[in-house]
């Protein structure tokens, strides 16, 4: 009848500049990719547990043009930042597979064309977190949260 | 110090009820019914007995309301209340302390615009109490979302929203729960209780006075989740126990010494130092009667620090409404030797540092039906280990802040 939570995982430390945004979410790895050209653009990304089909293009929905047949290098470098983060057990878990896997080891799924929107609006809602106003005080409820 | 036998009843019966959380509302079976007939009993002679027994028959019909979920909430909250109450007297039974006046409550505001929000979240919480914990997938957590991201933009509901966003991102990490080896029950009901009596009051603002004098820092308490952390550097000020609080929402990436980018670096820089130096700060602040000290500007360093002889002052307490074993925390110091289990102990208080430690001062704490000790600081012959002291170090290792690059993605994007 404990109150605190024995203590998981904590995310791991990565830089953000790759990769701004990755989850786990809906059975997925998703997130976003930064171009390396252009800083207003991004790849919108996933890999999904179940099916394993993926997808990658740009926030404006062009296809990326590293899909050829398999996932791209964004979708490569989305999932080994998903384990920086979380964990590659944690990963894999959630994505169905043995703890040391590869999630890239047959069998993958095929493309899965699908409209960046929903993920894109997710990642916007992530960089919107960081400028909610801050509390100048205490804020007791967070002693549930001790480490 | 062993609780009193009332506790370990108490928390037996709220172990009861969470029973019928856990089951699901849908799904009590004779023994959940028991137990909310037991809870029923607990509250006669009390002012919730009229809203808990109409409660207990709608459950029991069927009859699913949030305003009965919500009786049930308040109870569980009282009950909860009622132990920390009792755990508070016997603390201050045990250090021969005096049990300071209760500070009054802040009267509390009406609900404003964020009233919809509000009660979307009352259902979202009933709903989870009827699926039953054991029963939850994503499509009952996810979707809630649409309704914490509005939510979180009210600076006035910071401590709901604080839970409420540690409580869905730690239900989705567990989805689905029944695939789990084991459920974390007691504290879900915590959150869940918590949270479902603090959407039906926005609280009000605390009195403060204008103070400015010598803190001496005890050690750093920090908090967090991955939407939100909170530090509290504990200390001495004019004779009493405080604490400063230093309170952000966040992202998952951000997350220990790198949470500090989160506040203004002229305070943050002044405070680490101050913990790596061993100093004392020179604050100008608002204290306020919960025991928070809040600074106003930048402190500056005031002397070394010697915490040698100095003994520890009453209690820091919580405003009226928080009264949950969970937020006791209560400044003591102890010998090297002493009869309380260590809990929450930060990896700076390793074997090398308890060879040396000869005094230690810290919290008093209480969980899972025991008391244990917080250190916050190690005192050795000539010297001492404060919690916290070395966070400055681990920042000026950081590469790449995360904060600056996803501010500078929020500027291009949000704005575009």
């Amino acid at each position: 009848m404990s109150s605190h939570l024995k203590s998981s995982a904590s995310n791991g430390r990565r830089t953000v500049k790759k990769v701004p945004f990755v989850e786990l979410f809906g059975g997925r790895v998703q997130g976003v990719v930064s171009s390396g050209s252009d800083l207003e653009r991004v790849y919108v990304s996933f890999l999904d547990g179940q099916t394993r089909d993926y997808y990658c293009c740009t926030n404006n929905n062009r296809p990326c043009g590293g899909l050829r047949g398999s996932p791209c290098k964004h979708i490569q470098l989305l999932v080994s930042e998903a384990m920086e983060q979380f964990g590659s057990e944690t990963v894999n878990g959630y994505l169905g597979l043995e703890p040391d896997a590869d999630p890239f080891s047959p069998p993958i799924g095929g493309e899965q064309k699908e409209s960046p929107g929903i993920v894109f609006s997710r990642f916007l809602s992530y960089l919107r977190t960081l400028e909610l106003e801050t509390a100048r005080l205490s804020v007791p409820e967070m002693d549930w949260f001790a480490s | 110090m062993r609780p009193p036998e009332a506790v370990q009843e108490a928390l037996e019966l709220v172990q009861r009820f969470d029973r019928c959380l856990e089951l699901g509302f849908t799904r009590l079976g004779e023994s959940e019914r028991a137990s909310l007939s037991e809870l029923n009993q607990a509250f006669v002679g009390s002012p919730l007995e009229q809203a808990i027994t109409e409660a207990v028959e709608a459950v029991a019909r069927t009859e699913f309301l949030p305003s009965h979920f919500l009786t049930l909430a308040a109870a569980r909250v009282s009950l909860m209340g009622a132990i920390h109450d009792a755990l508070w007297q016997q603390a201050h039974e045990y250090l021969g302390r005096d049990l300071p006046p209760d500070p009054s409550p802040i009267p509390s505001q009406p609900l404003g615009p964020a009233a919809g929000l509000l009660n979307s979240a009352s259902q979202w919480l009933m709903e989870l109490a009827l699926y039953g914990f054991y029963h939850l997938d994503e499509s009952a957590v996810a979707p809630f979302s649409a309704t914490l991201e509005p939510l979180l933009a009210d600076p006035e509901l910071v401590g709901l929203n604080a839970l409420l966003s540690g409580f869905h991102q730690e239900l989705l990490v567990h989805m689905p729960a029944s695939r789990q080896p084991s459920l974390p029950i007691f504290r879900w009901a915590d959150l869940w209780s918590a949270a479902f009596v603090a959407t039906r009051e926005r609280p009000g603002e605390s009195t403060f006075e204008s103070v400015e004098g010598v803190f001496t820092p005890l050690g750093l308490d920090s908090k967090e989740h991955d939407l939100f952390v909170c530090h509290s550097l504990y200390g001495v000020f004019k004779g009493q126990a405080v604490r400063v609080p230093f309170s952000s929402f966040k992202v998952g990436v951000i997350s220990g010494p790198e949470t500090w980018d989160l506040f203004d670096s002229e305070v943050s820089d002044a405070v680490l130092s101050s913990l790596e130096q061993h100093s004392r700060l020179q604050v100008r602040a608002e204290l306020r009667p919960n025991g928070d000290l809040v600074l106003t500007q930048p402190p500056e360093m005031a002397g070394s620090s010697d915490l040698a002889e100095l003994t520890l002052p009453g209690t820091v307490r919580v405003s009226a409404r928080q009264r949950h074993p969970v937020h006791l925390a209560i400044p003591l110091r102890l010998e090297a030797e002493h009869e309380f289990p260590l809990v929450h102990v930060d990896p700076i208080f390793d074997d090398k540092a308890r060879k040396k430690m000869t005094a230690q001062l810290g919290l008093l704490r209480f969980d899972a039906g025991a008391w244990g000790f917080q250190p916050l600081c190690w005192l050795t012959k000539k010297d001492f280990i404060m919690r916290g002291e070395d966070v400055l170090k681990a920042r000026k290792k950081l590469k790449n802040p995360c904060l600056d690059i996803l501010r500078e993605r929020a500027s291009r994007l949000l704005r575009a």
